[in-house]
């Protein structure tokens, strides 16, 4: 994409640019802006081109303000059509560029030298490119001219998952059940009706079905979770507001979802600093009091029982945290704490998956990798998430060391 | 390949639209092919800018629909209406709900209906030749918004579709009407003979988005994108109000120094245009001194969350 004189169309730099930035353009939508410059579009003032090239590019205000960014690094001057008009012909010195500019398009690019357009702007093709070294008619350009750019920096997020994707895999999590009023017409039940009956009669109608599935978050906060609140917000809005389950309750902790395991049981455990749990595993007792979080803040204080017994019952739990991956960390307590916690959990519900925001050869010599051998632990990305929705679909996953389960969530904990 | 058609333009006739004009009514379910009903439609209240007026124009161009993102209460909506009271086509609006499916822009079929009627035979509902209609389906399809708008340019006739906050529906929904909106035809599978496709002459389709969610990439691909922005000049702000009838100068001074003051603060949901013009409209009616706005009276027109209240009415000092 370059004119004769071997400088390269800005409009084509500006969508390689586009392109790295992950924009969705492809030959069609570059051809699309072609064509219309062709017809006449984006030739009267620099302004109304950069409007062009955000109208059929960018397709959000963060876009738009990325393609104004980058399209004033290519067109700083500020010209109109009329300004350009008012400039006289050059002469003398520039006389060869000028002659350039008249006799053929030198910049723009080929199928942009369209015949109607050269009938009716002319000064249009030159106006295009204050960025060549030939002069043309344009205006003389000073510094003070150049406008201001209106961001600095750009931060687009980028995640690792899109909302799209996201809603799409928990949509997955599903317990149709008819409920409500009969809205729906029972086609089966109204031609049985009918034959059996041998006489019109009125419609059968049933009730739509519902998705009854319930989920609860259980989100890990602040200190080493911190470089992920964005993304994991963004994940957990994604699921209550599009996954269309029926409940979708969110509660935070730090560190560990509950504390107050009796650390007596380690003093038991052989084997060194790094040893795993195993021996004493089954002695580990249920851990189900203590407080959990209501605010991302951790102000706000709800009794764990409360919170199980109200939202766990019977539902998915997702418990999304780095369980110590992100700093590498082995706490034998904080290990405790939570292997407790998941036994708790288990008189309330068999479907668990732990979500870990960091990939999966993080977690080696943490204490998430032990945490993975008691309950399901997948990455929190697109593919991690898909296989997280499959287990608490019901199907199964082998983990090492399957945590026991004990079901009396009636009687009180032992912890 | 579809042409570039450069046959209308939005900006130019803004400018010039009569006081009313007789436009196609579009409240009946079945498109005439010929001698269609028309009515009297007064003019819309809408001053575009020069950017969204040319954008306009753009996506008529290449014939692909203009989507519309910004702040609610800055006239999204209104610009279907004004474009299509601009070039004297009808409008055809569907508003879209959580419920909405894809079909229900093209058409309805009352299969129910249909299946009472057949029950009744001879003695049910009948045309003119005597003939029950239950025996032909197309008696039961019923073309709704964007169904009628392919059928009118089918007979060449151009409209205006106005499909009104799509992000309210399904995640799926607007991918279900990518082939319609990049094709302009559909197919009706109970009753064949009633699909249409458009010609040359496509309709103009404007799309309202509220950001709740984000639409897919291949929808979004097809569409030309504008963010209508919050009138940045006072001039502006000063040409729309008195399009809308507030012309007191000294008020209209003072108002827009006020909105401009309001919207500067971080505010929880600043107010916007239709807000303003409500409020304007409201103290110019009960004639409230220019010098009274400053403790911004009825200041519940203007902002709608409880803490930007309690937060103005402290840090402005109101009554």
């Amino acid at each position: 994409m370059t004119s004769p004189d071997g400088q390269e169309f800005f409009v084509w730099t500006l969508f390689q640019q586009l392109r790295r930035r992950d924009f969705a353009l492809g030959p069609a939508e570059y051809w699309l802006l072609r064509k219309t410059l062709r017809a006449g579009f984006g030739w009267s003032s620099r302004k109304e081109l950069r409007e062009v090239c955000a109208a059929l590019w960018a397709k959000s205000p963060e876009e738009r303000a990325v393609v104004a960014a980058l399209f004033d690094q290519h067109m700083a001057a500020d010209w109109t059509l009329e300004q350009a008009r008012d400039i006289p012909e050059p002469k003398g010195s520039v006389a060869g560029a000028g002659g350039r500019a008249g006799e053929s398009q030198p910049v723009a690019p080929e199928g942009i030298e369209a015949v109607s357009l050269t009938g009716q702007r002319p000064e249009a093709e030159i106006a295009v490119v204050p960025a060549t070294t030939s002069t043309g008619r344009l205006p003389p350009l000073g510094l003070g001219e150049m406008p201001s750019m209106p961001h600095k920096y750009i931060f687009l997020p980028q995640f690792p998952v899109s909302f799209r994707s996201v809603a799409q895999t928990w949509r997955r999590l599903r317990s149709p059940v008819r409920e409500g009023p009969a809205t729906e017409l029972d086609v089966e039940a109204t031609v049985q009706k009918r034959s059996r009956t041998g006489v019109v009669s009125a419609p059968v109608l049933r009730a739509r079905r519902r998705n009854r599935a319930q989920l609860l978050l259980l989100v890990d906060r602040q200190g080493s979770m911190a470089p992920f609140h964005a993304y994991v917000d963004q994940v957990c809005q994604t699921i209550s507001q599009a996954g269309r389950l029926r409940q979708v309750a969110m509660f935070y902790f730090h560190d560990t979802p509950l504390e107050g395991a009796d650390p007596a049981i380690l003093e038991r455990l052989t084997g060194g600093l790094f040893s795993s749990l195993d021996s004493v595993l089954a002695e580990i007792p249920e851990l189900t009091v203590g407080d959990l979080f209501v605010d991302k803040k951790l102000t706000d204080p709800i009794p764990a029982r409360s919170v199980l017994s109200d939202h766990a019952r019977g539902a998915a739990v997702v418990i999304i945290g780095d369980a110590g991956a992100a700093r590498g960390k082995y706490e034998m307590l904080r290990l405790l704490d939570t292997v407790a916690f998941l036994k708790g959990l288990k008189g309330f519900t068999h479907r668990t998956v732990w979500l870990n925001p960091l990939p999966s050869v993080a977690w080696a010599k943490s204490s998430a990798a032990q945490i993975a051998r008691y309950l399901p632990m997948f990455p929190m990305d697109n593919e991690g998430m898909h296989r997280a929705v499959n287990v608490l679909r019901g199907h199964l996953y082998p983990v090492e060391k399957p945590l026991s389960p004990t079901l009396h969530s009636t009687s009180p904990p032992v912890g | 390949m579809r042409t570039i058609d450069l046959s209308v333009s939005y900006a130019a006739a803004v400018k010039t639209a009569p006081v009313e004009r007789m436009i196609e009514d579009t409240q009946i379910s079945l498109v005439a092919k010929t001698k269609w009903p028309k009515k009297l439609t007064q003019p819309e209240t809408y001053l575009p800018s020069d950017e969204l007026a040319r954008v306009v124009d753009l996506a008529i161009a290449l014939g692909r629909p203009l989507l519309l993102q910004g702040e609610p209460g800055c006239g999204k909506t209104r610009l279907a209406h004004s474009v299509a009271y601009a070039l004297g086509l009808p409008l055809e609006v569907a508003y879209v709900k959580s419920t909405s499916r894809a079909q229900d822009l093209l058409y309805t079929y009352d299969a129910v209906r249909r299946l009472y009627d057949s029950q009744l035979g001879a003695s049910g509902p009948t045309n003119k030749k005597g003939e029950p209609i239950a025996r032909a389906p197309e008696n039961y399809v019923e073309l709704a918004s964007l169904g009628r708008a392919i059928t009118r340019a089918a007979y060449g006739r151009r409209s205006v579709v106005l499909i009104d906050e799509i992000d309210k529906a399904d995640l799926d929904f607007p991918n279900d009407l990518l082939w319609e909106l990049d094709r302009m035809e559909f197919d009706v599978p109970e009753a064949p003979e009633m699909g249409q496709r458009a010609g040359d002459l496509r309709p103009i389709v404007v799309i309202t988005h509220n950001e709740e969610k984000p639409l897919p990439p291949a929808f979004l691909r097809r569409c030309v994108y504008h963010y209508v922005e919050f009138p940045e000049t006072r001039e502006e702000l000063e040409r729309i109000l008195a399009l809308h009838g507030l012309d007191q100068g000294a008020l209209l001074k003072k108002s827009i120094d006020l909105i401009r003051q309001l919207r500067e603060k971080d505010l929880n949901k600043k107010p916007g245009l239709s807000e303003l013009i409500d409020w304007v409209w409201y103290e110019q009616a009960r004639k409230t001194m220019p010098g009274d706005m400053d403790k911004l009276p009825n200041m519940e027109a203007l902002l709608k969350d409880r803490a930007d209240q309690e937060r103005i009415r402290r840090e402005m000092g109101p009554t």
